[in-house]
């Protein structure tokens, strides 16, 4: 019973290194391989981390394991070790820490600016669509095929709702607002998230590697329905994505006459894509 | 006082506080229930739990033009061992073939072929003698099915080859289970309108027990179609807190949509039988005559005359709501949309501002829905002559009502012209928005069309905001 | 310099102590100015709130496990049209409130009210706080607080009690119609985050005053004990960052409720109702927020860092590895806490440039952290260890603290924390420091000073049994947090699964609410063991503990004045195992130096220093 609680102190980090380790079979993990190349880059810099972080956690509850157990041998000595420090310690542990953490700051400047700073944007970048975020839903306007996305609304604009579409293989930006209190536009599979704050426009760029269709969820408490704003980006080739253009224009100026397509139907063409019976 | 006890103590306490019972929700009645004599109160409520059951037990009356999902085919073989053969397809969204295996309980419906239709819309036919079993079980690949009776004791099916087959599917109970995720906390259980989130929301959501939705493709008089409400779950309606539900799979959708026609159903049945009793047994009777009198003159009512009643509208429901489906009775515009040329607008504008329409008198001048009628004291609609108490425009839900503010570009019904248009020939059901199809020829509407599309992008001659 | 009050009494005989006249019971143990009373009423209240912050969770983890079933207990009585679930609103509610209330009305009083209030004048050898009455209105100004939350529950009802989250960030929190619970209850929620802030600037005043001009003869700065350099560090934090919270809730309450617009940019429209008039800037009230709210964190943390190494000396019998580390480390913290807020920012849209300072302020953070684990590993290194529930939970502490700290990496990296801002991995984070950390070392501080406070000593069976069912349950409860961050899993999510890429992940959440609610039945044992040992524990002496501070040369418990003996310090607190004394492996501060030709007698008279008094 003496060896009982060293053990058990060793006992919890094993299982916690034991459960991050299944975690990613257990699929557990990132929702898939960041599909977006500064989501790439963020993963490497999580993997980084996660090695750096892995050895002190091992290293530290190696120690703190080890003085436990040795803290039993001693148990029945008169005294321990009067120690009031060790100034060389002291040193090594403070300066061996501050270089590691430089090291990460370093690391990652590059990726933050690419991702923030306006300057770095890839030079090509263009905003394709306006992201209005608003209780509880995404609301986006495209300019009309072929032209550009002016800062206010054009009478050929084009409005959808909860789904973005991009062309995926180049960089696209969109302009995020919000029409009441703050949201966050966040796609995970991408690694791309930025606040929406009522009253600024903010430029979202971002670049997908694959087609695919990428959730895209609220990240900043809205309210009651903060949970309901599902939206999807779906990422598809520069050919669908002008047909899917001229659809949305064909659609919103739909005048009742040219075809007799019921609205289900038209709205299930363009919203889900090809067949689709689970709305992903 | 040891520790052990202590503890045996506290847990079994937590454990007893903290088993409740797994209760369900509950429809309501509504308030002009309420104020019936107690037994036509009780009499209200049977026949609606007849007719509809509660949400956790739902009655299919297939009387109902609701879609439940429903398979249906024609038997290919009747074998030995009492079971058929029969190809079974859905016959709607909703009956898709991932729910064949899950039917066993389901009722069977075996009509006699000869004359008949099986009707593609989940109808049971009505006129022949239809018996009734239950699915015990359905191979998908040998298309076989077998039986048991109605009470659940086997029995052999008596059918013939050629005969119809119809399942009654379980897509009210997948719509319900939607509903009651995604739609109960604001339009509550009943779907009155009245969830705990409504009192905080402007404008309040729908109370579909009157069978009136606002912004739908049918002509006035007519219920809303599957379509338009199909519409306002996937896109919907901008400026207020229904939001769009557009990444919902189709058939949910569809599930949702004949779930809220089924409830809107149940309220009218609901008001139609309030109406009738509230004419001799409301519970004011009770002030001059006694109980027992009352109560005598309401049970002989309740056996000959209520039955009619409850029949009678069931086929007032089945007409009103199959009607919307039919295209005829979509507002469709007869000629195509007049292009948008500043001509167009211009004659828009002059119409808005002319006696004819008097568009102005509610949108006001420059269509910021600031109108003369928002400060006087108006007839409420669908009751004319029957003035409202306070200035204002109210709908038929007893709510104050802004007329749109063109100038913000949003339009809740829809912004595609042909919804402009729709709104303007048909009004917006429920509202003071009335029809003006009948004054204004296409070529009119279309102009108006232009010019309100317009109104957010004129210059801004006064301050808005 | 120290001053001797001149009134020190000379009994020493408990609560009931023959004061200079009769002073009542309810000025005696109600309207009290005695600071080891006030100490006592804030834990017994914050433990009461312990326990209503632990229901607010429980709720949300059941909607999270089970959603939208019947809520037990309150589902049928709040929600019983429904079948008894919950509504969206009232989760988020939920959410809110648990974190106000765990933040407010525990973690800060607990660490500063109650044990800054017992320990600081025992400490350090003084008779009381240097402003007893001020004293009693901080703890007095607790109920106002907690009455005004208590007011916000239920002004508007259930369902639209606050629910903006603890951050409460405007345009959400500023605008009547946003959220049902954006009304009424959030103005009153706002008075009482004032009210707790009044209580916290009177003990901040207090503590820095009675800490500077209080001590006892021979009680230099170096030789107070590192639970007093934490209270003293965390009340100059209190100083300095309180005030600007405080401005901020004026500002919101203002624009609220007189019509000011700091916070609300113009042209918003919310609920229907006429667009905004504006002007406003929500970025203001992060900035202003989180100044506070940030070093707000360490105020939650340091007194418990600074309780756990004396603790940790205790039961290992040695001195702390590297006092005078410590003591930089803490002030580090503190320091470099008032630089880092824009760290809780990096995904608000406020300007990208100030994103990397704050990167590396934050980065810098970790260094005094880290350097603090390694030396409590140090400590131990080497020592006799006691493995009592005092200990173990003191162990814990360093542990939960390490895996805490190191989360925070991720987050101080601002891309990963692109990703992990507002998800789960946050919540796992700081439940690790706040809970994991700072409240196993309350538990293990109630059980050090409990014979202290009440001359009895708990139960250790139940102590440890206590200990283990709460630690397997926190971690069983948030250590999976991690992973559902890193799967992208929001934050305040009634429903999280009607997201496809997040419907796998219902059972590990199940999981987790089944080990809170062990968690929560453990608390209970915590509770009776506190309240049972009042009356049937193992009566303590002065020092059950064999400790070294001041406060163990007190009777148990102190009288009125605290001292029966004018305490004199000789020595730092942590002379455990000194070669000095041959019999004892402990030399308490206030044991005059040790004359080897003598026997050296604790009770000696003892009235100044002598010649050979070694530091």
């Amino acid at each position: 019973m003496n060896k009982f609680w060293p053990l058990f102190f060793c006992f919890w980090p094993v299982v916690a290194i034991v459960v991050f380790w299944i975690s990613p079979a257990m699929n557990w993990w990132f929702p898939g391989m960041a599909m977006s190349p500064l989501g790439e880059q963020i993963d490497n810099l999580f993997y980084m981390i996660l090695l750096v972080v892995g050895i002190v956690f091992v290293g530290t509850h190696i120690a703190l394991g080890y003085v436990l157990f040795r803290g039993v041998d001693h148990a029945d000595d008169k005294k321990s070790w009067f120690s009031h420090g060790s100034h060389k310690l002291e040193v090594l542990w403070s300066v061996a820490p501050a270089g590691i953490l430089l090291f990460i700051s370093l690391y990652q400047l590059e990726v933050w600016m690419r991702y923030r700073v306006k300057s770095h944007f890839p030079d090509d970048v263009q905003p394709i669509a306006e992201v209005t975020a608003r209780q509880f839903e995404w609301r986006i306007r495209y300019p009309a095929p072929g032209k550009p996305l002016m800062p206010t609304p054009q009478p050929d604009d084009l409005y959808t709702v909860n789904d973005l579409h991009v062309p995926f293989g180049r960089p696209v930006l969109i302009r995020l607002r919000s029409m009441d209190v703050q949201h966050s536009f966040f796609v995970p599979e991408l690694r791309v998230k930025q606040d929406a704050v009522p009253g600024t426009v903010i430029p979202v760029w971002f670049e997908t590697i694959d087609e695919g269709d990428y959730d895209l969820t609220c990240a900043e408490l809205c309210g009651w329905g903060h949970y309901k704003m599902r939206g999807r980006v779906l990422a598809e080739r520069e050919l669908e994505y002008q047909a899917y253009l001229k659809t949305l224009q064909a659609e919103q100026g739909y005048d009742g006459v040219q075809e007799l397509k019921s609205t289900g139907a038209q709205i299930a063409e363009y919203s889900q894509g090809t067949d689709n019976k689970t709305g992903h | 006082m040891k520790f052990s006890d202590t503890i045996v103590c506290a847990v079994a306490l937590l454990s007893i506080a903290g088993c409740s019972s797994n209760s369900v929700p509950q429809f309501e009645t509504s308030q002009d229930t309420e104020k019936l004599f107690q037994p036509a109160r009780d009499a209200v409520e049977s026949e609606l739990h007849a007719a509809f059951g509660t949400p956790d037990q739902l009655v299919v009356w297939p009387e109902l033009p609701v879609d439940f999902g429903n398979f249906g085919g024609s038997i290919e073989k009747v074998t030995t061992q009492g079971t058929v053969v029969v190809p079974l397809s859905g016959q709607s969204p909703l009956a898709t073939a991932d729910r064949l295996p899950e039917l066993s309980g389901a009722a069977v419906l075996v009509a006699p072929s000869g004359g008949d239709e099986t009707a593609e819309d989940g109808q049971a036919p009505a006129e022949k003698a239809v018996a009734v079993y239950r699915v015990a079980h359905y191979e998908p690949e040998s298309k076989s099915l077998h039986v048991v009776g109605d009470d659940g004791q086997p029995t052999q099916i008596s059918a013939t080859e050629g005969d119809g087959i119809q399942i009654i599917g379980d897509g009210l109970q997948k719509g319900r289970n939607l509903y009651l995720r995604h739609c109960v906390h604001c339009h509550g259980v009943s779907g009155d309108g009245d969830g705990p989130t409504a009192p905080y929301l402007k404008p309040r959501p729908r109370d579909y027990r009157k069978g009136l939705f606002k912004f739908t493709s049918t002509k006035p008089g007519i219920r809303a179609s599957r379509d338009d409400l199909f519409r306002i779950v996937k896109l919907g309606v901008p400026g207020t807190y229904m939001p769009s539900f557009m990444l919902l799979p189709d058939d949910e959708v569809s599930a949702i949509v004949e779930y809220v026609r089924w409830l809107s159903m149940r309220g009218e049945l609901e008001s139609k039988l309030v109406v009738q009793l509230s004419l001799d047994f409301s519970s004011t009777r009770l002030e001059d005559e006694s109980f027992a009198d009352v109560s005598a003159e309401f049970d002989e009512f309740r056996g000959s005359d209520l039955p009619d009643i409850v029949s009678s509208a069931g086929e007032e429901l089945s007409v009103d709501w199959s009607a919307p489906e039919d295209p005829e009775n979509v507002v469709t515009p007869k000629e195509e949309r007049v292009a948008s040329s500043e001509e167009s607008i211009a004659r828009g504008r002059k119409l808005f501002l002319s006696e004819k329409t008097k568009c102005y008198s509610c949108h006001g001048e420059t269509g910021a829905g600031n109108g003369t009628a928002t400060e006087t004291i108006n007839d409420l609609p669908g009751q004319p002559g029957v003035k409202a108490e306070e200035p204002g425009l109210f709908d038929s839900w007893g709510q104050i009502i802004k007329p749109r503010n063109l100038q913000r570009g949003l339009f809740r019904g829809g912004r595609r012209p042909v919804d402009i248009y729709r709104r303007i020939h048909s009004g917006i059901k429920g509202t003071p928005m009335q029809a003006f199809g009948n004054n204004l020829s296409d070529q009119d509407i279309w102009d108006l069309v232009n010019f309100v599309l317009n109104v957010p992008f004129e210059k801004k001659t006064q301050a808005s905001h | 310099m120290s001053t001797l009050s001149p009134t020190a009494d000379l009994h020493g005989h408990g609560h009931e102590g023959h004061g200079h006249h009769d002073i009542g019971f309810v000025r005696k143990y109600v309207f009290s100015t005695d600071h080891k009373i006030i100490g006592i009423q804030f834990l017994v209240t914050t433990l009461l709130m312990l326990l209503v912050g632990g229901a607010l969770a429980l709720g949300v983890r059941f909607q999270l496990a089970w959603p939208w079933r019947t809520v037990p207990i309150i589902g049928n009585i709040v929600f019983s049209g429904e079948g008894g679930s919950m509504s969206p609103e009232f989760y988020t509610m939920l959410v809110t409130m648990h974190a106000s209330v765990m933040i407010f009305l525990v973690i800060i009083p607990i660490l500063a009210g109650a044990f800054g209030n017992f320990l600081i004048p025992l400490m350090i050898g003084a008779d009381d706080m240097a402003f007893p009455v001020l004293n009693m209105l901080s703890y007095w100004f607790m109920w106002p607080a907690i009455a005004c939350f208590g007011v916000s529950f239920m002004v508007n009802g259930l369902n639209a009690a606050p629910a903006q989250g603890w951050t409460s960030y405007p345009v959400l929190s500023a605008l009547h119609d946003s959220a049902p619970g954006a009304g009424a209850a959030q103005t009153w929620w706002l008075l009482g985050l004032t009210f707790v802030g009044v209580s916290s600037m009177m003990g901040s005043v207090n503590y820095m005053t009675t800490i500077i001009n209080m001590r006892a003869p021979g009680m230099t700065l170096f030789r107070m004990p590192l639970t007093i350099w934490s209270m003293f560090i965390t009340a100059i934090l209190q100083a300095f960052a309180l005030p600007v919270l405080t401005a901020a809730g004026f500002m919101l309450v203002a624009e609220r409720v007189l019509g000011f617009n700091f916070f609300v940019p113009g042209g918003l429209i919310v609920n229907d109702n006429d667009p905004t008039i504006g002007g406003g800037q929500p970025l203001l009230w992060q900035h202003l927020f989180w100044f506070y709210s940030h070093p707000a964190v360490y105020i939650m943390l340091l007194p418990a860092m600074g309780m756990v190494s004396d603790m940790l000396a205790a039961q290992v019998r040695k001195p702390i590895f590297g006092y005078k580390p410590m003591v930089y480390s803490m002030a580090a913290i503190a320091g470099l806490g008032f630089i880092v807020w824009g760290h809780h920012m990096f995904t608000s849209g406020m300007n990208p440039a100030l994103g990397m300072t704050f990167m590396i302020s934050t980065m810098m953070i970790a260094l005094p952290s880290a350097v603090k684990v390694f030396n409590w590993i140090g400590t131990i290194w080497g020592g006799k260890v006691r493995f009592n529930t005092v200990m173990l939970n003191c162990v814990a502490f360093v542990s939960m603290f390490i895996v805490g700290g190191l989360s925070g990496i991720w987050m101080a990296s601002v891309p990963t924390d692109i990703y992990f801002h507002d998800t789960y991995f946050i919540v796992a984070h700081f439940h690790y420091v706040l809970f994991g950390a700072t409240l196993f070392g309350c538990f293990g501080a109630i059980h050090f000073w409990y014979p202290k406070m009440f001359g009895r000593k708990m139960n250790e069976t139940a102590g440890k049994l206590h200990f283990l069912l709460t630690f397997i349950g926190f971690n069983g409860t948030f250590f999976p947090m991690h992973m559902l961050g890193i799967a992208g899993f929001p934050r305040r999510y009634a429903d999280p699964y009607i997201h496809p890429y997040m419907e796998h992940l219902m059972p590990m959440n199940r999981f987790m609410t089944l080990c809170a609610i062990l968690m929560g039945i453990a608390q209970f044992i915590l509770i009776a063991n506190f309240f049972i040992s009042y009356f049937t524990g193992e009566k303590a002496g002065r020092n059950p503990w064999q400790a070294n501070g001041l406060e163990w040369s007190a009777p148990s418990p102190p009288g009125h004045g605290n001292f029966d003996v004018l305490p004199v310090v000789y020595r730092g607190p942590y002379e455990y195992s000194s070669p000095l004394i041959d019999d004892r492996d402990y030399l308490m501060q206030t044991d005059p130096p040790p004359n080897r030709t003598t026997d050296a007698a604790p009770d000696q008279d003892r009235t100044a220093p002598s010649a050979e008094d070694q530091a």
